[in-house]
């Protein structure tokens, strides 16, 4: 475990991290739930590891670049970022704060009160429940559509698990 | 060449395999986004599907290399014949429509069965991936079941999804072909289900996904098994490199602009 790079503490980094805005959505890295481990390698290199929302977003080598540019402002001269091939990421992860914020944009995601609805999402304009997906693809990979039965307004959500993935984890693990 | 040499092992190939089928769908449905779906949300579809498949196969192909350069080279400097990509994977009829919902479905169903196996026996970063690979594919799995229940209420419609049927079917049995599902599951901590129960699953799997459309299988296990050596002895043998020229001349060209400057990068 990492304690400090220079005067660089463990916190900073993940203060700065933080502060990494995901280039499609507006939100920041840290809250999307995307940082799996900051750690310190052999070599003295400070190494960041995140896991993709979704394998093919196109968005990750900016979000590198954004994470080593903002730890270079830190001070930290040779970090490396490692994109994880797993866990699944899935809204859960979004933090409270996150989730927010994405509502105040319109869209919604991680919502654990929007379980009740049909379609797993709350409206983020008029807050009801009574709505619909649209559409199972979005227009980012890891967003998908909704329609609101009580406003009318159409509004994203971030991509949930399918059905498969849930009943597979409700089996037993082969390594319990 | 060199990267023949390093992929030698029982785990090396079954990560290639993998790899080369969703390099290849992914980037037949690419090459269809933005002119092809009937309506915007199909294309927005489309290239979601397709980045899903680009993804993993950059994940896979990333396991295999070390770094970004040497998986550029791995997958633009190969020669096709050293692409494993399995028959059904590399089957393509882009101007028909119910080819390519029936091929999205059959092979949404091959790819979650081998997800599914990894993920049943694998711990660590395969177990992880392979359960990167269900969430995505179940959704496209619930695409093209979609796509096939609108195709089946004409007659027209159901005339042309059994017309891709025949040809597309008999394919699957090539899919889990070769020793590497024998071993790699194992290599990679996972069990290791022959290529026989594997067959079976899928006849069984896909076979109720027709079922619930309506739809008969053209045939059972023993005889995808049996097409899979019909095919091997016309020369068709994907885990082998013996590909299709329509697959051949895909990949040529998808890989002609490295080819005329490995040093080329975009933006």
């Amino acid at each position: 475990m990492m304690d400090a790079v220079g005067a660089v503490t463990q916190q900073d980094v993940w203060r700065a991290l933080a502060e990494v805005e995901d280039p499609e959505l507006p939100i920041g890295i840290v809250d999307l739930g995307i940082v799996e481990a900051v750690s310190m390698g052999a070599n003295g290199r400070l190494v960041v590891e995140l896991i993709p929302t979704f394998s093919g977003c196109p968005a990750l080598e900016v979000i590198r670049e954004r994470v080593i540019s903002r730890l270079r402002e830190l001070g930290v001269a040779d970090a490396e970022v490692r994109w994880k091939l797993g866990p699944a990421w899935d809204p859960g992860r979004i933090s409270a704060a996150g989730r927010a914020q994405l509502r105040e944009h319109g869209i919604t995601g991680g919502d654990p009160a929007a379980a009740a609805a049909r379609s797993g999402a709350r409206c983020p304009f008029c807050d009801s429940d009574d709505t619909e997906r649209a559409s199972g693809f979005g227009p980012a990979l890891c967003r998908v559509v909704y329609r609101c039965r009580c406003c009318r307004n159409v509004f994203e959500g971030m991509k949930r698990p399918g059905t498969l993935i849930r009943l597979a984890n409700a089996a037993p693990r082969a390594d319990q | 060449m060199a990267t023949q040499a390093a992929v030698a092992t029982p785990e090396r190939t079954f990560i290639l395999d993998w790899a080369d089928d969703a390099y290849v769908v992914g980037h037949q449905l690419a090459s269809v986004t933005g002119h092809y779906g009937p309506d915007l949300e199909e294309n927005l579809a489309l290239g979601s599907m397709a980045q899903d498949h680009l993804g993993h196969a950059r994940a896979l192909y990333r396991w295999l290399a070390p770094t970004d350069e040497q998986v550029d080279r791995l997958v633009f400097l190969r020669e096709p014949s050293e692409y494993r990509t399995s028959l059904l994977a590399g089957a393509w009829e882009p101007g028909n429509w119910a080819f390519v919902a029936v091929k999205g479905l059959l092979y949404a169903d091959a790819e979650l069965l081998r997800a599914e196996a990894v993920w049943q026996g694998g711990r660590g970063t395969p177990r992880e991936f392979a359960e990167v690979v269900l969430r995505d594919d179940a959704v496209h799995r619930d695409h093209w079941r979609q796509w096939l229940g609108l195709l089946g209420r004409s007659a027209d419609g159901t005339a042309r999804v059994a017309d891709a049927l025949r040809h597309l079917w008999p394919l699957a049995g090539e899919f889990f072909h070769g020793s590497a599902w024998r071993e790699a599951p194992a290599a990679i901590g996972g069990p290791t289900p022959t290529a026989d129960e594997l067959r079976r699953r899928w006849a069984e799997r896909a076979g109720s996904d027709l079922g619930t459309l309506g739809l008969d299988s053209p045939s059972d296990a023993d005889g995808l098994a049996l097409e899979a050596d019909r095919l091997a002895e016309r020369g068709l043998c994907g885990r082998l490199g013996r590909h299709s020229p329509e697959l051949v001349r895909m990949l040529d060209e998808a890989h002609a602009i490295f080819k005329s400057d490995p040093s080329v990068r975009w933006g």
